[in-house]
Parts: C-alpha cells; sequence; structure tokens
C-alpha cells in the first residue's frame, strides 16, 4: 500500500467529504421538514455558481462579494421555487410524488435555460488567494482548507440553531408532527420558507467553493446534490448528525477508491455502499423508523 | 338512562354573548363537500359537544373553525373576525387545538412538548410559569417531564396534549374525540378536569365526539352532525333521557 | 414516408418504455428513474454478444476495438431481454426490502447514473463514448429491415404485445394481488397471500420489457451509444407517464406520442444546436402545467380507459345506509353468550409471552387459551399491551420469549403469513381494507388457492385459470352476504362508510377459511348505528364454527358478545372469566371500569 497515496487520499476524501456533508445538511433539512424530494436543489446550487462568476466577469468586484451574490442568489432561487412552482402544486395536490415531478421540471427547463443562456463552456472564478499547504507528502490547497472550515461551521451553526432557538424548534416540530405545530400556532409556510432559505444559503455557499476550484457549468449541481441526497439517506433522514457523518463518509469512500482503481469508478462504488445499507438498515445509520 | 346523570346535570348557561360564533361554514375536499352550512355558538364556560358519526366532518368542522383548512362562511371569535385558514391568529386570540391522532410530539420529552404547547407565547417567563402550572395540575407531568412523550400510555399522552392545549390559557379549547382509544376511567378523569376548567376560569369547550355517554356527562349543550349538517341542537340533559341516539347519526 | 416512419419509430420507442414504467408506477406504486438503463442494458447486451471478435488488420484494431461474440442476433436478443429482467434485482430486491418511496426515486437514480458511467468508462467492453456501431441488421431468415418504414412493423408488434401482456395481468388475479398490495402489503400478508415473490415478478417483468425495445433498437440501428440511455431517456419516460395518469395505459401512450411528437416539431422552429435545450426546457414547463393543473394526468385514472377494468355484471347502485346493512343469519340482537363447557382442545395455546420495547415491557409473561367456538374479549387499559399480544402470537413483531400452538402446532418460527395460511388470521384497527378496489375484490384477494396469482397459469392454463377465477368470485360473494353487504360488492370500498368497510374486513377473514379470527377494536369508530350490524356479524362467525378473540374496549359490546374475557393491564394478564366475575371486582373496577 502506498502510504503516501493513502495520505493524500485520505486529506482529499476529507475534504471532498466535508463538502458533501454541509450539501447533505443543506438539502437534508428541507427533506426532512417539508418532505419535498427537493431535486431543484441542483439548479440552487448552480445558479449560486453562475450568479457569482456573472458578478465578478460584468462588474469586476473582488471574489469575495461575488461570492457573497452567488450565496444571496441561490437564497433567492431556492425560496422561489419554493413561494412559486412548489406551493402552487403542492395546493392541488397532496401526494409527494406531484411535488417531485415539479422539482424534476423545475430542474429540466432551469438548467436548459441556463444552457440556452451561457452555452455548456466552463465558467471559472477568479480571484480567491492562492496558496498552498505541503504538509509531508500531502498536498492541499487554501480553497479547500477555507471550504473545509466553512463546511463544518455551517453545520455547527445549523446544529445549535435548531436546538438552542425558538425558530429552530419550530422547524423540529413541523418535522417531526406537521399536524401538532399547526395545532400549537407555528406557520408551516413559514417554517418552510426558512428551511429552504437556510438550505439554500447552504447550497450557494458550497457552490462557491466548488467553483474556486474548477469552473461553473450548467450540469454540475447534479451530480454533487445526488451525492447529497445519498448521504442524507445513509445517514438518516432527519438527523443533521447523520447527514454529516453520511457525507463525509460518501466522500472518504469515492477518495480512497483511487488506493485500487480509477476515480472514475469512486461514484459507482458509492452507490454500492448505498445500496447495501438501504437493505440492511432502511432507516439510515442514524434515522429511526418512522412513527 | 338515568346512569348518565350521575353527575349533576347542568342547566344551559344564560345567553352570555357566545365566544365562538360559527356562521355559515362550508367546507369541502376536493370535490367532495364535507360541511354544508354549518352554523353554531359556544359561551364563556359552556361545554358544548358535537356528535356525529365517522365521516360525518366532525373533525373537518373543527379544522375550519380552527382554520388548519379552507372555508367559506364566518367565523367570530372573542368578537374577532377569523379569516379562513389562519390558525395561528386563532392561537393568538386564546383558541387552543388538539388532534384525535398523534396529539403529542413523540420523539421529544415531555417538557419539550410543554415548551412547545406554549411557544407561540412571547414571554419566555410566562411560558415557564406555565409549565409550572400544568405539572403542578396532572402530577404524571411532573413525574414524567423528562420522558419521551412517545413512550407514554395513550392515556397519558392524552392528558399531556391537554396540558399543551392550556399552555396558551385559552379561552376556547377545541378538543377532537378526546376519548378515543382511552380507558373508561382515564376518560372520566379527563373529563373531570375539563368541567373544572371551564367552570372556574370561564373557559369555553367545543369538543367532537362519538362516544355518547362519557360527553353528555360533562356537556351542556349538544350538537348533532349528519353527513356535513347540523341536524338538531339541544340541551345535554334531553339528550342524556334519549332511549338511543342512532337515529340522530 | 421514411421521415414519418422515423418518428413513428420514436414514439413507439417512448410507448413501450412508458408502458414498461407505468407497470411499476401504477401497480406498484413506485416510480423508477432508471428505465433508461434496463432499454440500454438489453441494447448493449444484444450488441456485445451479436458482435463479431475484433479484427485486426496490419496489426490495426478495426469497429471500436470492442470484443464481441459473433452469436446469432435472436440469440443475443433473448440473452439480453433476460438480463435485463435479472438486472432488475438490483432494484427490486432493496424495494422488497423497504426501499420505497424516495429512497427508491434516489437508488434508481443512482443505478441509472451509475450505469451511464460505466458505459463510458469501461471503454474496452462497451466502446465508450463512441459506443459500437457495425452491428448485423435487423433480419428474419435472410430478410433484411433496414429502413425505418420497414422496421416500424417489429416496434407495432411489440407494442401490440406488452399492452396485451399488460392488460391480461392487470385483469387477472396477480393484478387483484399486486393492487392490494399497493395499498396495504400488511393486509395482503395478514390474509396469506404472498408479497415479495409479486413484486419482484412485476419489476422483472417491467425491465425485461424496457430490455427488450433495447434489443430491437440496437437491431434496428445497428449501434448503440450511451447517449440513447442517459438519465434524460429515462426522466422523459416519467414525463410520459405522468402526463398520462397513473396506472393508465392509454394516458402513457398518449403521453409518448406527444413527447415522442414534439421533438421533430421544435426543430423546425429553431437552430440545431439549441434545438434539445428548447425540448427541455417546453417539456420542463409543460410537465410543470400539467402536474399543476391535472395532478391525475390527461386521463384520469377513474376514466372508462382505466386498465384492467373488465365489465362486471351490474348489481343493485343502492346506497346503503348503516341502518339497512343487516346480517341475512337470523341472530337476535338480544342474544347473550352462554357460558359453554369447554371440552375440546384449545384453539390457541399462548405460554408465557413476552415483549421489551426499549424500556417499556409491553408483554410480561402471558399466558392464555382459547376455546374452539367461543368468543373472548380481551379488555385492558390503553397500552396494557393488547394490539402488541396480537401482533406477537401472528408475528407480524417477534416475541422476546413465550411459544404458541395452534391446533397443536407449534408456530413460533413462522411468519404472519404462514401463520394466516394455518387458520389464524386478523383484523386491523385501521381496517386496511384496499380501498380503491370493490368490495369483491378485497375479498377476493383473500380466499386461498388462486393459481392465477403467480401469473404464469393465465398464460399456460388460461382456461381453468378462468374457471377458477369464477369461482373464488362466487365464494367472495358469498362471504360478503355473510356480511350483508352483497348488494355493494361492485362498489369500490373506499366510498362505504367505515362501519361496512369494517364489515368487509371481517368478509375478507372468512374468505380465507382461518378458523380463528382475531379482530382489534371491530366496533371502535363504528358509527352507533352501524354497531349492531357488525355484533350481529361477529356472533354468526360463532355459530358457523369460527373461534373469534376480540380487543375491545367497548364493556357494553363485551358483555354482548363475549363468554371469556381476559384482562391485561401493563403487559400482565391480571385476570380471566366471565364479564360478570371482572366487574365484581373491586381492584380491577378502580383501575379500569370507573365508576
Amino acid at each position: 500500500m502506498n502510504m503516501e497515496l493513502l495520505e493524500q487520499l485520505l486529506v482529499s476524501g476529507i475534504v471532498l467529504g466535508s463538502l458533501y456533508a454541509a450539501l447533505a445538511v443543506s438539502f437534508g433539512i428541507i427533506y426532512s421538514t417539508t418532505r419535498v424530494f427537493h431535486l431543484a436543489h441542483a439548479l440552487v446550487f448552480t445558479c449560486g455558481a453562475y450568479a457569482a462568476v456573472l458578478t465578478a466577469s460584468t462588474f469586476g468586484t473582488p471574489v469575495w462579494v461575488a461570492m457573497i451574490v452567488g450565496v444571496a442568489a441561490s437564497i433567492l432561487i431556492g425560496l422561489g421555487i419554493q413561494a412559486g412552482p412548489y406551493t402552487i402544486v403542492q395546493r392541488r395536490s397532496k401526494d409527494p410524488i406531484n411535488v417531485f415531478i415539479a422539482a424534476l421540471a423545475v430542474g429540466i427547463a432551469g438548467t436548459a435555460l441556463l444552457e440556452l443562456l451561457f452555452t455548456a463552456s466552463n465558467r471559472p472564478l477568479t480571484g480567491f488567494p492562492e496558496h498552498t499547504f505541503v504538509v509531508g507528502s500531502v498536498t492541499v490547497t487554501l480553497v479547500d482548507v477555507v471550504s473545509m472550515v466553512v463546511a463544518w461551521l455551517s453545520i455547527l451553526a445549523v446544529g445549535l440553531f435548531m436546538t438552542r432557538t425558538n425558530r429552530g424548534r419550530a422547524i423540529t416540530a413541523v418535522r417531526t408532527n406537521a399536524g401538532m405545530a399547526e395545532a400549537v400556532g407555528i406557520s408551516k409556510k413559514r417554517v418552510y420558507l426558512l428551511v429552504f432559505a437556510i438550505g439554500s444559503a447552504i447550497a450557494g455557499l458550497m457552490a462557491q467553493f466548488v467553483t474556486l476550484n474548477g469552473a461553473a457549468t450548467p450540469s454540475m449541481g447534479l451530480r454533487y446534490v445526488l451525492i447529497a441526497f445519498m448521504a442524507v439517506f445513509l445517514g438518516g433522514i432527519g438527523s443533521i448528525k447523520g447527514a454529516a457523518v453520511g457525507g463525509l463518509a460518501l466522500g472518504l469512500i469515492t477518495m480512497l477508491t483511487g488506493l485500487w482503481v480509477s476515480l472514475d469508478y469512486g461514484t459507482a462504488i458509492a452507490f454500492g455502499v448505498v445500496i447495501v445499507m438501504l437493505i440492511i438498515k432502511p432507516h439510515g445509520l442514524f434515522g429511526r423508523a418512522a412513527v | 338512562m338515568s346512569e348518565l346523570l350521575t353527575e349533576s346535570s347542568h342547566s344551559p348557561t344564560p345567553a352570555t354573548d357566545p365566544i365562538l360564533r360559527v356562521s355559515s361554514v362550508s367546507a369541502a375536499y376536493g370535490a367532495r363537500q364535507v360541511l354544508d352550512n354549518v352554523s353554531l355558538t359556544v359561551a364563556p364556560g359552556e361545554i358544548v359537544t358535537v356528535l356525529g358519526h365517522n365521516g360525518a366532518g366532525k373533525t373537518t368542522l373543527l379544522k375550519a373553525v380552527f382554520g388548519a383548512i379552507s372555508r367559506s362562511g364566518n367565523v367570530e371569535f372573542d368578537g374577532r373576525e377569523l379569516r379562513s385558514q389562519s390558525y395561528t391568529a386563532a392561537v393568538g386570540h386564546g383558541m387552543s387545538f388538539t388532534p384525535a391522532t398523534l396529539p403529542v410530539f413523540r420523539d421529544l420529552t415531555v417538557q419539550e412538548n410543554l415548551d412547545l404547547g406554549g411557544i407561540s407565547l412571547r414571554s419566555r417567563q410566562e411560558r415557564r410559569e406555565q409549565v409550572e402550572k400544568m405539572q403542578t395540575l396532572f402530577s404524571l407531568l411532573g413525574e414524567r417531564s423528562g420522558q419521551l412523550a412517545g413512550t407514554l400510555s395513550g392515556g397519558q399522552q392524552r392528558i399531556l396534549s391537554i396540558a399543551m392545549a392550556l399552555m396558551i390559557k385559552p379561552k376556547l379549547m377545541l378538543l377532537d374525540e378526546p376519548s378515543l382509544g382511552i380507558a373508561p376511567s382515564v376518560v372520566q378523569q379527563i373529563f373531570g378536569q375539563i368541567r373544572e376548567l371551564a367552570q372556574e376560569e370561564k373557559l369555553a369547550v367545543l369538543l367532537v365526539e362519538q362516544n355518547v355517554r362519557a360527553s353528555l356527562r360533562i356537556a351542556d349543550r349538544v350538537y348533532y352532525l349528519r353527513h356535513g349538517e347540523i341536524i338538531l341542537e339541544e340541551p345535554a340533559e334531553v339528550s342524556a333521557a334519549r332511549e338511543h341516539w342512532w337515529d340522530l347519526f | 414516408m421514411e421521415y414519418w416512419a422515423t418518428i413513428g419509430i420514436a414514439i413507439l420507442t417512448y410507448a413501450v418504455l412508458s408502458v414498461s414504467l407505468n407497470l411499476l408506477f401504477g401497480y406498484i406504486g413506485e416510480l423508477s428513474m432508471a428505465t433508461a438503463a434496463f432499454f440500454g442494458i438489453g441494447a448493449y447486451t444484444a450488441a456485445i454478444l451479436s458482435m463479431p471478435p475484433a479484427q485486426s488488420i496490419a496489426g490495426l484494431t478495426l469497429s471500436s476495438g470492442v470484443s464481441g461474440y459473433d452469436l446469432n442476433p435472436w440469440v443475443a436478443g433473448v440473452v439480453g431481454v433476460v438480463l435485463a429482467a435479472v438486472a432488475a434485482l438490483i432494484i427490486s430486491v432493496p424495494a422488497v426490502a423497504r426501499v420505497r418511496g424516495e429512497s427508491l426515486i434516489l437508488l434508481t437514480f443512482s443505478f441509472q447514473l451509475v450505469f451511464s458511467q460505466l458505459l463510458t468508462s469501461m471503454q474496452s467492453v462497451t466502446g465508450g463514448d463512441q459506443g459500437i456501431s457495425g452491428l448485423k441488421p435487423l433480419a428474419i431468415f435472410g430478410h433484411e429491415f433496414t429502413q425505418a418504414r420497414q422496421a416500424i412493423w417489429f416496434y407495432v408488434v411489440l407494442l401490440i404485445a406488452v399492452v396485451a401482456l399488460g392488460m391480461l395481468l392487470g385483469s387477472s388475479p396477480y393484478g387483484r394481488l399486486l393492487r392490494g398490495m399497493r395499498e396495504s402489503e400488511s393486509a395482503v400478508l395478514s390474509v396469506g397471500k404472498p408479497v415479495i415473490v409479486p413484486k419482484l415478478l412485476v419489476f422483472s417483468v417491467a425491465c425485461g420489457i424496457a430490455g427488450t425495445v433495447g434489443v430491437l433498437q440496437s437491431n434496428y440501428l445497428q449501434s448503440v451509444a450511451p447517449a440513447s440511455f442517459d438519465v434524460n431517456v429515462s426522466i422523459l419516460v416519467v414525463a410520459a407517464v405522468v402526463l398520462g395518469g397513473a396506472g393508465n395505459i392509454w394516458g402513457a401512450l398518449l403521453g409518448s406520442v406527444i413527447l415522442g411528437g414534439l421533438t421533430p416539431v421544435i426543430r423546425n422552429f429553431t437552430a440545431d444546436a439549441h434545438a434539445s435545450q428548447w425540448q427541455a426546457i417546453i417539456f420542463g414547463v409543460a410537465l410543470f402545467v400539467i402536474i399543476a393543473f391535472r395532478p391525475n394526468g390527461l386521463i384520469p385514472e377513474g376514466s372508462r380507459f382505466r386498465r384492467g377494468r373488465r365489465p362486471q355484471p351490474e348489481l343493485s347502485e343502492a346506497t346503503p345506509t348503516p341502518d339497512t346493512a343487516h346480517s341475512r343469519i337470523e341472530v337476535t340482537s338480544e342474544s347473550r353468550p352462554v357460558a359453554l363447557a369447554v371440552d375440546a382442545e384449545p384453539i390457541l395455546v399462548v405460554k408465557g409471552l413476552s415483549k421489551r420495547f426499549g424500556g417499556l415491557q409491553a408483554v410480561n409473561d402471558v399466558s392464555f387459551s382459547l376455546p374452539e367456538r367461543t368468543i373472548t374479549a380481551l379488555i385492558g387499559p390503553n397500552g396494557a399491551g393488547k394490539t402488541t399480544i396480537f401482533n406477537l402470537i401472528t408475528r407480524a413483531i417477534t416475541p422476546d420469549a413465550g411459544s404458541v400452538t395452534l391446533r397443536g402446532a407449534d408456530i413460533s418460527a413462522m411468519d404472519p403469513r404462514e401463520i394466516a395460511i394455518q387458520g389464524m388470521v386478523r383484523s386491523f384497527q385501521d381496517v386496511r381494507v384496499f380501498q380503491k378496489m370493490s368490495a369483491l375484490d378485497n375479498v377476493a384477494v383473500a380466499v386461498p388457492q388462486q393459481p392465477g396469482e403467480w401469473a404464469w397459469p393465465l398464460l399456460l392454463r388460461p382456461v381453468s385459470s378462468r374457471r377458477r377465477e369464477r369461482e373464488v368470485r362466487d365464494r367472495a360473494l358469498d362471504c360478503l352476504s355473510l356480511v350483508g353487504l352483497s348488494k355493494v360488492a361492485q362498489q369500490p370500498v373506499g366510498s362505504l362508510s367505515f362501519g361496512d368497510q369494517k364489515l368487509v374486513a371481517i368478509a375478507r377473514l372468512i374468505a380465507t377459511d382461518g378458523e380463528l379470527l382475531l379482530l382489534d377494536e371491530p366496533t371502535s369508530g363504528v358509527d352507533p348505528g352501524s354497531v349492531e350490524g357488525v355484533i350481529e356479524v361477529i356472533q354468526s362467525l360463532r355459530d358457523i364454527g369460527k373461534t373469534v378473540c376480540l380487543v375491545e374496549h367497548s364493556l357494553h359490546f363485551v358483555d354482548k358478545l363475549a363468554e371469556h374475557v381476559i384482562f391485561l393491564d401493563q403487559g400482565r394478564l391480571t385476570a380471566e372469566g366471565s364479564l360478570e366475575e371482572l366487574t365484581s371486582r373491586p381492584d380491577l373496577v378502580t383501575l379500569y371500569f370507573g365508576t
């Protein structure tokens, strides 16, 4: 076993896993609270990236301003999707499949629109200080380190918010028993908007770091968000801790496959793990059977 | 049916201004008309029960009054006109609602449940006081304060749900089938508490039930709901004196 | 002409794929995002197997470098279909193991993406992004069909065959079983019917169908490439099925026509480079509009075109009111149970039953027996463990300790379905009848010995299958008559009153021929007007030789029904005897009966 390779892959795995963890939490709070399979989260992610790129290239702002604009854009788009298409569909039908289809529709149309407007070519985001840390045989960039820190801070913030604040408790109430939440006077509509805002913000935030590392492309969101979905199901719905652990695990698995096979197969292996987990423990690592 | 009159019978309260006035309320689920032009009143301190079989629209009626579903018609509560689907406003003005099933947050502790019951209260101080008051009123809530609500028995959960409703010091309690799945002796205990509160604090109670005997024991007035329509209103003693009620459902 | 034929082939391809997905969505209620993957498995398998081995001339490798096995295309095709049907296990086994709804969507999504990923990565086997070309053309006995207008007939035949198969399955006992499973698997198991194999079967059939059209396409186009089998295709198939409405084969076909026909129209209006984006935008918008304003699809499920509806003999249309649902068996409503001398062997013996849930000892060393042809009531405060005991003895949950014997045979190791077959069947507090099915179908599901449930006999032995089905329906009607509901046999159970639904559930239990009926709160939630009817039916059950054990809260009804009463409190059996004996005990009175 190549020790240096192992160390590098381990670190890369943790970096990737942190990104997945944050994305998983972002999707997880939306899904567990509203039970909407928010496939268009991929679009929210992608729009955050494009907004940043456009701001930087059109207005020549410093990169951190562009990033903030990117996050803001994600929040707006996420809220817009919930307040618009999802609400319209839910008003007419209680079947969760229908909202899923609506999410699918928004995702299809939105991604295609981005392709029309920006073509499929890459749009990079430049300006972030470039620095590379070398520790022993391991190389890691400043972007990666910052992204990791930001990811875990976000997860921590969400966790504290949920347990320590009134609004957070209201979210928990709606998540565990929406009927009773209404009965005690909690506005389900407002809680939904709140979780969409939080989830979209984190997605937009993570999209910035992905763009910094590569570039913005119209279909970048789907791959990341799908893995986030997998992480949530792996870790158990309704558990922030579970989503984070699931994301970290998937990141490590994806990278560590590089020890034996081409990294191309990383996702395939991760998928295999998810299937096995879904069969053995259908409620995920930390989830509980439905009440 | 004289055994029903074991408790002292109530005379209908004099016609004080009702705290709840429901006028011509209708509601539908999709194409199905569930409530048709329903009108009723409840006065402060009065216990009113709506009897009807499954499918008559009892739960829909409560939800329409509470504002959890869309409806047409008028609901006037404590002098204020409530808009359709405005349950947050209803709670703010002192209306509580207790569902028939899943009436507690099972994954949270008794204490956390009570806290959530009072989540709409502005001041944390007030909430704390109310929690203490509930724990005094229902001793089991104090004893089992850290226990997960889902592990309580059905009757205990029902008691907790009533306490949660009382957290906001409501002027009107809406109770959906409070005796569902509960042993008769616990039903008696709960209903007894409710009646005491109604008398002491002028709490108005609107409860829907299938358990005719238990509800007639504490009710002042009865409405009969059939296929979404109110077909009869009468004082509780008159109902209690009937041989059977089946032709009313 | 060729142009229209090409469009026709596109439409027909989508149509077959839609029928395939519709089998899953309509019958099991599950949405798969991997239709294109199975489409591709069929296509690629046929391609790889029928390709000749890689040739090299002067050191250069020809074709895509992919090495084939040079099999006869028909053989390769069959293997392709079989492989697709078998590969279905990757998603059907998890689906059976409780991966449902969104989890299953996610699973199939992932499977689809991984399939596409593997197609591009495993270049030496699949030809990578370029795919495989130069395949042998579509041919029968040397006649080649390379033109669209020739090949289209293959597609037409395939579609007709697939639709016919779908309709045959739909109106069969197998289809009935699937529709019941869709609403409540626990109810199906509780009447002794299988759940696992039927589900695996429908997945395999659906994926096999997708694989079949894949084989056809690989032969017609004489090539395969990853782009034809990617997630976008799966999504479009989902769109077609949703547009048409679930469970509705005609709707799915209509959806395919719209989708297949839209592409060429778009190409007329926009630059080719942007055509696929505009197509996607239009699909997305159209899909959203449909789902928002006509969530049931273009052709709603209730319409005449609903799949699987056989014309039924018209029975009376009278809507029953609770009062008129009386049992045919003459039983005076004042009849009281007489304490029977317990002579024969008890039909059920429970010893030392225990179960702990976390910190709570729900059932604590409970032992009792049920004499034959008697009605026993389990009473006790809420949370005393009554329904849990039902769950334990029918093995819906596993006890920590204890044994259960039914007619002397130890059933402790069986599963709910086997126990039902042995003769102990149970009802549920929340009824769990199949709301969308008629009362007759609800009861028919429970009749034992229906070979048609396994699907093959429908094809291999059509005549005897049809005869058996007639017998089954007659038996079901008899059971409905026993509970006084023969008049509503054709009505969807969801439109009946709650009391009548409970009666249908009892009729369903009678149909199983089970001797021991466990009724969980048979009168709870039933309006006072219908309750007498339910009581009469339960009394009549004893008269036809059944043994009944019921959980009941209302002492009024226990008084009317049960010779024998078992009192449970906090998981323990506290007392046994007649109701008078129990109500005369002061300790029980305080605990449960109240004043």
